[in-house]
């Protein structure tokens, strides 16, 4: 996932932030393109969990595409990333569901993901209107996520085999989820309170470069998830 | 919200984000070295485990080929023996014997073909005991007592209080058990009396074997004999469990094996 903030008014901007953040939202944009490539020249050999990866990828660099465009048309983008919370967390949902089913049974991702997106439309339509970031939702899947990330370790502890963690896909985006959604959990929290009617502030361009640097983290696990060959089982 | 506001919530959220993001890695980094070492220690449990069981497995084919030894001397001392004796006499038997001569030489063979049923009989008994299969364990440990008793100064004393039966297939393996424990106190104890109790506890089959000889040594326990090692073999078998008691004299071993 990849955030930009509505640049309306630019006032008190340093050119070189401006810059720097420019660069690294566009890296942080795009750099899921690589993991992708991957994927596409191994793409018969690919795990369970790398193919899942794979929808999420997609979906993230169509979303980053949409994004970019209606941000050089200088038109607001926040609507898209509503849509694509839910989207995202079905996605990530779906890739823990089957590692963690020895510690959840199925009814219980269903559950929260349709809690998830009933939550998601509520806020939507009475909280936290199309045109501004949606805080509440962000940080709601942040903590759910990181709660799944802390779960699928203490279910890969309690496994009575241990493999090797180098070679196991899982590992790695089970990592780069955790530290992506720790992260970010305070400024998703406090984007809303903090950057108030949407302005674009030297503050807001070193929060949001900073969060780019995390979300550039995070796409270098996806890499290594993709790129790793787990064990045929 | 003040400029000086601003910068400080601003050092905030950014000192909060890089803790967030240390915290994960510290996470991260204690869970693969949690995992390294468990997978560390289930490596080395799983090599002595390994290693118990290849010993167990060369101590049954060990005490194997001592048997087969010990039954092929047998049938050559004992069985081979006779019939050449018998051949010989045999060879003797001819048109020119006397009445008288040839009763003697009949009589001196029939002896010797008892003798010879009798061996074979002793042979098959020791490699499977025809009383087990026919009355079960109890009745053959009882005759197993009655033998020794019979047979020597020792006096045994066996005592049945089990209310539930023992699989035909674990039968066996705790026959040769008591064998073994017997075979142990008439070979090194020095004991004039030995004690076995048979009864149920939960779903186990408990058995206390008691005698009053020399006791055991701590060394020998440590070393673990062939007969010990047999004893545990059986058991791993039966997936019961043997445990020695201290003793100021004597040896006392209780013995569980699930039912």
């Amino acid at each position: 996932m990849n955030i930009q903030v509505l640049v309306h008014q630019r006032v008190n901007i340093n050119v070189m932030s401006e810059e720097l953040f420019g660069t690294l939202r566009f890296i942080s944009s795009f750099a899921v393109i690589l993991p992708l490539l991957i994927a596409l020249s191994k793409y018969h050999r690919l795990s369970k969990i790398q193919q899942k990866l794979v929808y999420l990828l997609i979906t993230t660099l169509v979303v980053e595409s949409i994004s970019n465009v209606l941000w050089y048309q200088k038109i607001n983008n926040l609507p898209v990333y509503h849509f694509y919370s839910i989207v995202e967390f079905i996605l990530i949902v779906h890739i823990y569901k089957d590692e963690l089913k020895k510690l959840f049974p199925k009814r219980f991702f269903y559950t929260i993901v349709a809690a998830f997106t009933i939550f998601s439309i509520v806020n939507m339509m009475y909280f936290q209107s199309l045109q501004t970031f949606n805080s509440n939702v962000t940080t709601l899947s942040g903590i759910l996520v990181i709660f799944l990330a802390l779960s699928y370790f203490y279910a890969l502890l309690k496994e009575v085999k241990y493999s090797s963690l180098e070679r196991n896909p899982m590992f790695w985006l089970n990592a780069g989820f955790l530290i992506y959604f720790s992260s970010n959990l305070l400024l998703f929290f406090v984007n809303n309170s903090l950057f108030q009617e949407s302005k674009a502030t030297k503050v807001s361009y070193l929060l949001w470069g900073l969060h780019a640097v995390v979300n550039i983290i995070l796409i270098i696990f996806y890499t290594i998830s993709v790129w790793v060959n787990p064990k045929q089982r | 919200m003040g400029e000086s506001e601003t910068t400080i919530t601003l050092q905030i959220i950014i000192i909060g984000m890089v803790m967030l993001f240390v915290l994960s890695l510290a996470v991260i980094l204690f869970f693969i070295i949690y995992q390294k070492r468990l997978l560390a220690q289930q490596k080395r449990h799983q090599q002595v485990a390994a290693d118990y069981q290849r010993e167990l497995l060369g101590i049954a084919i060990e005490s194997q080929e001592k048997e087969r030894t010990r039954i092929g001397k047998e049938l050559h001392d004992d069985v081979g023996a006779l019939l050449t004796t018998t051949k010989l006499y045999l060879s003797q038997i001819s048109p020119e014997l006397s009445a008288e001569e040839l009763t003697t030489t009949t009589e001196k063979m029939r002896s010797l073909f008892d003798n010879m049923i009798q061996s074979v009989r002793n042979i098959s008994q020791d490699l499977r005991p025809v009383i087990l299969e026919k009355l079960g364990l109890l009745e053959a440990v009882q005759n197993l007592v009655q033998t020794i008793n019979d047979s020597s100064k020792l006096n045994v004393l066996f005592v049945d209080n089990t209310t539930s039966s023992i699989a035909k297939a674990t039968e066996l393996n705790v026959y040769r058990i008591i064998q073994e424990l017997i075979n142990n106190t008439l070979k090194h104890a020095m004991a004039s009396n030995i004690s076995i109790t048979f009864s149920n506890e939960a779903n186990t089959l408990k058995i206390v074997y008691e005698d009053d000889g020399i006791g055991m040594q701590q060394e020998y326990l440590n070393q673990k004999g062939i007969g010990l090692r047999n004893i545990e073999s059986r058991l791993s078998v039966l997936e019961g469990t043997i445990h020695f008691n201290a003793q100021k004299s004597g040896m006392k071993a209780t013995i569980q094996i699930p039912i």
